[in-house]
């Protein structure tokens, strides 16, 4: 929290229906976001028990710089993911950070599972444990509108994240929504809110917030404005196509991950382009509290439900990672049939990206005969199929047969039991992201903290090569950890990292002293050198090991945009990388 | 010599209407393009000569369409 | 000439509450929202539409009218500005609205009134917000 010489952090135990708040001067070291996320995470966990075990902590943390400042939006997840059994790292934004802010609290630990569902309501004043029975089993959609409705008395601005069926049945890549529109996506923080019967959290507050330095905030905070909003500058592509632009540029270079990467390049990007989208089926933009970008894009699912021109209409926000996973990963050609896959898998509550890898593995099986209608899929799983893509999202969120229920656990774990284990698109245990642009994007969502392309943005690395450039381990591996370590500290303001090239250095450094917190380059460096020790100590307790990872086979055999690759230069990569974070964490 | 420059919706602070002529002197590399409209390079991720996909140095002829794409960006 | 603010253009807006930041943070020093006398809320969700709920600004402001203390003064091209030192925090100005725009600072006792200045309106990306010129 600006102004304060503490982190003020909320203990919630589910089990106890009991809460308590400690303001941790100790924690100052650690900034926000992230940095405090870990150090809650290592101080509560337990690598002795399962991710799901009542005993493990979720923690929600905003940041050192919330919302006082442009696109400094999000709030940082941790937790020990189910889906692979290590650190659990997610962020979204929408307005938690902001109604955090003003109840007061830095960071929320729940730990403890309660003996029904429950939602939070939270505010200034403390926690109210909400009976959530009539809950289980909605939608996100109807869970947030009982809610909003059951707490007319919320002062100030709220934000209310909930899970949906697929958190409820404990999928291991299962999302918690945001505010509608936004996500903790990845690594399966819904199936931990499930696992304690938490449905929903409800946060709000108006917590005064008196301004210290208003002229030296206003010239900063107005300079990061204009920057952020200014029409062609460095943020203008997020707001006017938003991500879906990848298409285009990834399908031009051949980097775009389709049917199952069994090639990388659709026949008509045109149709499902960015600019396709933006055209025909974008209805509106929102933005997150305090961004002025508005990068959410809004298309209208306009869905035929029967005879005699009978629509039905949904607002399904689409992205570019969204696009690839339940688009060109399975097959889907038309528009409107990308939208009502993301529209089912934003009612399941699965994570977007991790359902639609693991589509592309179930449709791949099928397709080779290695599964079956009668013993696997109920019905026939196929490529360009939304009717059944749709179908087998619902099977996945209500752990239909035991078939779907491993395949809930993500395409590493199903593939170990039904096999095309070289062809499950997974990295480190998280299903792939919508790169495929060369050892950047492939080693640096292996070797990442989080398993993520934005730990790192390894596919930036990729696109400033020439194709077949010659590359130097050593080079590859210190850029990824350079940037992955700068990437700590930003997580931990924390920054939309679609902000990355605004929040410079000095950028960073003005915004600090603005709210009467002068911050060195030497000090920064330490806070992410520090955060990142703390998370190699996670991974290490929790089981994790570099040096074991598998890449699939199919990374290998499919050419990137740069080039095919090949498996001893990744591994050199990756020897290099240990090596390196041996000198940051021995 | 004469070259089309084209790129999508996306470029339009740089190349508005997506399209412009330019009158290059020889030799032209692909990316001598991009002072000719004062376009940022770090903003083109990829040329393309007549549809085909090219490294930036490629030489142009005269007549040649060009075609930018922007790079592929996190999220 | 006068100016007021209109909100015509919330069909646009992105729901970014720059404009609450700053108005909190200019008029009252705050980086709270609860501190701005622009409130953006959402009708029907995130899915629904924003509106802005703002002082009108009346020729015959009730609020003033219905205020027993003169703490309310009638302000060139209509609505009030609030003079604290003679505000008793009796709120009667906050329930004559009917538009319901007057909201309360806790830490002063007093209500929050949009006085037009326009900051809102010089940082909506999408200028949902702007000043109009009236009579005075």
């Amino acid at each position: 929290m600006i102004y304060e010489k503490f982190i003020r952090v909320l203990y919630i135990d589910m089990t106890a229906q009991s809460s308590r708040v400690e303001e941790r001067e100790d924690l100052m070291p650690y900034l926000g976001g992230v940095g405090i996320g870990v150090k809650l995470l290592e101080e509560n966990m337990r690598p002795d028990l399962p991710p799901l075990a009542p005993e493990q902590p979720m923690i929600l943390a905003m940041g050192a710089l919330s919302t006082v400042f442009p696109v400094i939006t999000k709030t940082a997840a941790l937790f020990v993911s189910p889906l692979t059994g290590e650190l659990g790292e997610s962020y979204a934004g929408g307005r938690l950070a902001f109604a955090m802010q003003q109840a007061g609290y830095d960071a929320l630990v729940i730990t403890g599972r309660a003996t029904q569902p429950f939602y939070l309501a939270i505010d200034e004043h403390g926690v109210k444990f909400r009976d959530a029975r009539p809950l289980w089993n909605t939608n996100r959609d109807d869970a947030g509108r009982y809610i909003r409705d059951n707490e007319p008395h919320a002062r100030g601005k709220r934000s209310i994240v909930r899970i949906g069926q697929a958190g409820e049945n404990e999928v291991a890549y299962a999302c918690v929504t945001v505010d509608r529109y936004r996500h903790f996506g990845r690594l399966g923080l819904g199936a931990v809110f499930g696992s304690k019967l938490l449905k929903a959290i409800h946060i709000s507050g108006e917590r005064s917030m008196p301004v210290r330095d208003f002229k030296q905030y206003f010239g900063v905070f107005r300079q990061l404005y204009a920057t952020a909003h200014k029409p062609g500058g460095v943020m203008s592509k997020y707001h006017d196509q938003g991500t879906p632009i990848n298409i285009e540029a990834l399908n031009a270079i051949g980097g775009l991950p389709t049917r199952n990467l069994q090639t990388t390049r659709v026949d008509d990007a045109a149709t499902i382009s960015g600019e396709a989208f933006a055209e025909n089926d974008l209805v509106r933009k929102q933005a997150c509290v305090g961004c002025p970008v508005g990068c959410i894009h809004i298309a209208q699912y306009r869905r035929a439900f029967a005879e005699g021109y009978e629509y039905e209409t949904h607002g399904v926000s689409y992205d570019y990672e969204l696009l690839f996973a339940l688009g060109t990963f399975v097959d889907l050609k038309e528009r409107q049939d990308i939208l009502a896959l993301i529209h089912e898998v934003e009612v399941c509550g699965h994570d977007a990206m991790s359902a639609g890898v693991a589509l592309g593995w179930a449709c791949e099986m099928f397709d080779r005969g290695l599964i079956n209608v009668e013993e696997h899929t109920l019905i026939p799983v196929k490529f360009g199929d939304v009717d059944s893509l749709r179908q087998a999202l619902r099977y996945i969120a209500s752990a239909e047969n035991d078939f779907y229920r491993a395949l809930g656990k993500g395409v590493k774990h199903v593939a170990e039991i039904y096999g095309g284990a070289d062809f499950a698109m997974q990295l480190g245990g998280n299903e792939m992201p919508g790169y495929h642009t060369g050892y950047g994007s492939v080693v640096g969502v292996v070797l990442s903290a989080r398993h993520s392309h934005l730990c790192n943005a390894g596919y930036s690395i990729d696109q400033a090569l020439q194709p077949g450039e010659p590359i130097e381990p050593t080079v590859v591996a210190k850029k990824l950890l350079d940037e992955e370590l700068e990437r700590c500290m930003l997580n931990s303001l924390v920054i939309c990292l679609f902000a990355r090239k605004v929040y410079d250095r000095d950028t960073v450094k003005k915004c600090f002293a603005a709210v009467d917190r002068d911050m060195s380059d030497d000090e920064l460096d330490d806070i992410a050198r520090r955060i990142f020790a703390t998370k190699v100590r996670i991974k290490r307790a929790l089981g994790y090991d570099n040096q074991q990872v598998k890449i699939p086979k199919r990374f290998f055999e499919t050419p990137t945009s740069y080039g095919k690759l090949d498996e001893n230069t990744a591994n050199e990569i990756i020897a290099e990388f240990n090596k390196l974070v041996d000198e940051v964490q021995p | 010599m004469n070259v089309t420059v084209t790129a999508g919706s996306w470029a339009r602070a740089w190349l508005p209407g997506g399209k412009a002529q330019l009158n290059l002197p020889h030799p032209a590399a692909a990316q001598d393009v991009l002072a000719a409209l004062a376009f940022p390079a770090d903003e083109v991720g990829l040329f393309a000569i007549n549809g085909v996909a090219v490294p930036k140095d490629a030489p142009l002829s005269d007549g040649d369409t060009v075609r930018l794409f922007p790079v592929a960006m996190g999220g | 000439m006068a100016k007021v603010l209109r909100t015509e253009g919330m069909g646009r807006c992105i729901g970014c509450f720059s404009c609450m930041l700053m108005c909190a943070g200019v008029n009252r020093k705050n980086h709270s929202t609860s501190r701005s006398a622009i409130a953006v809320q959402t009708r029907g969700g995130m899915s629904g539409k924003f509106v802005a709920v703002v002082c009108q600004a009346c020729r015959e402001p009730k609020c003033a009218q219905a205020c027993p203390a003169d703490a309310l003064l009638l302000r060139k091209g209509g609505g009030v500005t609030v003079d604290e030192d003679k505000c008793i925090s009796c709120r009667q100005c906050a329930d004559a609205c009917t538009a319901q725009v007057i909201r309360w600072d806790d830490d002063v006792n007093a209500p929050i009134i949009c006085r037009h200045c326009g900051a809102c309106t010089r940082f909506c990306p999408h200028n949902c917000l702007a000043m109009e010129d009236v009579e005075d």
